[in-house]
């Protein structure tokens, strides 16, 4: 058995109080390291799932719902909604210069009441030319979805095989959707035929309002990629003068609201996570230094049984690397247990899209953090270390006698 | 092996001014001698067996063992020589307090890396001292002249070829006095020499040579 070599442990199980607090400061900047590290990832992950479901280049609304801001209600707010256009709109984008693929959309708002099993978004999409819902929906579910099938994102109440009632008419659940972090995991995904059904369900019951328009030929959007080549904003503005009634919003204007905040918000939690990291490094020298100090006799006789300097600051970093390895594995743990299981009361605090990482991922940011903790500690306390270590062996033994 | 000391002077900074505590100290330490070292408090004697030990360079002069000069070495190996040759009973409380009194004990065996016996060896002194007993038990247990039979144990742990006690018997009633003496000067008897620092007027029965510190200087 070589006692030395397991000094350091020794020095930490067998001072349980004094360990325990240097293992407290290690777990909490451990803990606010690595929810910060986490968070930004799944808001990072979030905007790109966002990013990624909005799928186009222009969304083309009614000016109407632009100007109610209907279309943010729907992607970034989880509000279910609806507005419509006549589907005659996509024959006049599409003449305009630019403009490449195009697919509609039609909306449909379901309610909380009896007719419904929730209150909840419906998006019809065009099996034949949609490029935005489809290859999402094709990785859950294979098929071409029949009539009245529909798809559940993955924050619906609802397995494949179960039925939900919308405006009573029953639709059957073939498959849910993947998490992706953001409003559309509150929506249910259809064909525009079966859309249009419910649509009619919904006007049967002097519901959903399409005033002057016919309800068999109403769209709610067009999604549109432009042109190689063309400019997405000129595409828009040539839209918005060519096209009456509509508004052509670029997807990633729709987004720069969120995108902003979403800045501010990591900007934040980055500052606090290194104010933590920093005021943990500053109270563990502080803590190591104070402690070095009362242990400065027992370094001392370390040192006249033959430990030379190097040895014996191995010795203590390697203590203060057992305690951040330690504390940081715990704090991160903990972080973990704490952020996965409230992340969705999380995204509904923040109102933000919001993807936790993987398990595999997860326990990258673990490793993070931890050593983010180790990178913050460990210099901190070098000064102590190096200044016990450089002691007069003899002023030691002295002054503690 | 005999260990000279030659020509040390020492000064400190006190106060802002520089004290002379130890003048051209000349000193061999040859085995099989018990040597006391005496004077007044403050008078250079814990200074001089630390420099004597190889814990403390002097201002000037040289101690040497053999062909080996302490202080030229660098820190390391003056550590693994130290370890190796001497054993040092330093003033006061020195047991680390995380280890058992066994686990001190084998210490310096484990720190020279040479830890096959170290236990035994370690069970042997410590029936030697009379606190086998106690082997088991954190330092912090143990009364002041527990400690010091500790201390002289982990001194001869490594079969050093000197023994450096600084006031081994100090706070020590009768008893323990008598027993940590009678310890050391078997220990000179048997081949070592034994270097001892004491108030103590009762050094003198034990001491093969003494030495007095006045003014810094040496007095035989």
């Amino acid at each position: 058995m070589n006692v030395f070599k397991k000094l350091p442990l020794y020095s930490l199980v067998r001072r349980p109080a004094r360990s325990g607090a240097m293992l407290a400061i290690s777990v909490i900047v451990a803990f606010a390291v690595f929810s910060a590290l986490l968070m930004s990832a799944a808001l990072g992950r979030g905007m790109t799932s966002l990013q990624q479901r909005l799928g186009a280049d222009i969304m083309v609304v009614p000016a109407e719902a632009e100007k109610k801001a209907a279309v943010e209600s729907i992607v970034l707010q989880g509000n279910p909604t609806y507005f419509y256009m006549d589907e005659a709109k996509l024959g006049e984008v599409n003449a305009v210069e630019g403009v490449g693929e195009t697919t509609v959309q039609l909306y449909l708002a379901s309610l909380a009441a009896s007719c419904c099993s929730a209150k909840v978004q419906l998006m019809g999409f065009d099996p034949a030319t949609d490029f935005v819902i489809k290859p999402w929906v094709s990785s859950s579910y294979g098929k071409e979805l029949g009539e009245m099938e529909v798809v559940a994102g993955s924050g619906i109440t609802a397995s494949a095989g179960d039925r939900l009632i919308f405006y009573d008419t029953p639709c059957t659940v073939v498959a849910k959707l993947s998490e992706t972090g953001t409003n559309y995991d509150r929506c249910v995904f259809a064909g525009e035929d079966t859309v249009r059904v419910l649509t009619q369900s919904a006007i049967g019951k002097n519901l959903n309002q399409f005033r002057d328009t016919d309800p068999d030929h109403v769209i709610s959007c067009i999604l549109l990629n432009v042109e190689e080549g063309a400019d997405i904003d000129q595409v828009a503005s040539k839209i918005n003068e060519s096209v009456d009634g509509v508004a052509a919003i670029r997807t990633r204007s729709l987004l720069s609201g969120t995108a902003r905040s979403l800045e501010g918000v990591l900007g934040m939690i980055r500052a606090a996570a290194v104010v933590v990291l920093v005021l943990g490094a500053v109270i563990l020298a502080i803590a190591y230094a104070m402690q070095i100090q009362e242990r400065k006799r027992e370094f001392a006789t370390l040192r006249i049984l033959g430990v030379s300097r190097k040895q014996l600051s191995a010795g203590i970093l390697k203590e203060i690397a057992v305690v951040c390895l330690v504390g940081g594995a715990a704090g991160a743990l903990l972080g973990m247990l704490v952020m996965i299981p409230f992340s969705g009361a999380l995204q509904g605090w923040l109102n933000m899209p919001m993807l936790m990482p993987g398990i595999v991922h997860c326990f990258l940011y673990l490793a993070g953090a931890v050593f983010l903790c180790l990178a913050g500690a460990m210099p901190a306390c070098l000064w102590s270390v190096w200044k016990v270590s450089r002691a007069e062996i003899s002023d030691s033994l002295r002054e503690e006698k | 092996m005999e260990l000279r000391a030659e020509h040390i002077c020492h000064t400190f900074l006190q106060g802002g001014q520089r004290l002379e505590v130890l003048k051209e100290v000349n000193l061999t330490i040859q085995g099989g001698y018990l040597y006391a070292l005496q004077g007044r408090s403050g008078s250079g004697k814990t200074t001089l067996m630390s420099i004597l030990c190889g814990i403390l360079a002097p201002s000037g002069g040289t101690v040497s063992m053999g062909d080996t000069v302490l202080y030229s070495m660098k820190d390391s190996a003056l550590s693994r020589f130290r370890g190796a040759h001497f054993g040092i009973i330093p003033q006061g409380q020195s047991a680390v307090s995380t280890l058992t009194v066994l686990e001190n004990v084998m210490l310096p065996a484990s720190i020279s890396g040479s830890c096959g016996g170290a236990a035994q060896r370690a069970r042997e002194l410590l029936d030697r001292m009379q606190i086998s007993d106690l082997a088991d038990v954190m330092p912090g247990e143990l009364s002041g002249g527990e400690q010091r039979r500790m201390a002289v144990a982990r001194a001869l742990m490594r079969d050093p070829d000197i023994i450096f006690a600084d006031e081994p018997t100090s706070d020590l009633d009768a008893g323990n006095t008598e027993a940590v003496l009678q310890i050391l000067k078997e220990e000179a008897k048997s081949g070592k020499a034994v270097f001892v620092v004491s108030h103590e007027d009762r050094i003198s029965e034990y001491a093969d040579v003494k030495y007095d510190i006045k003014e810094g200087r040496l007095l035989q």
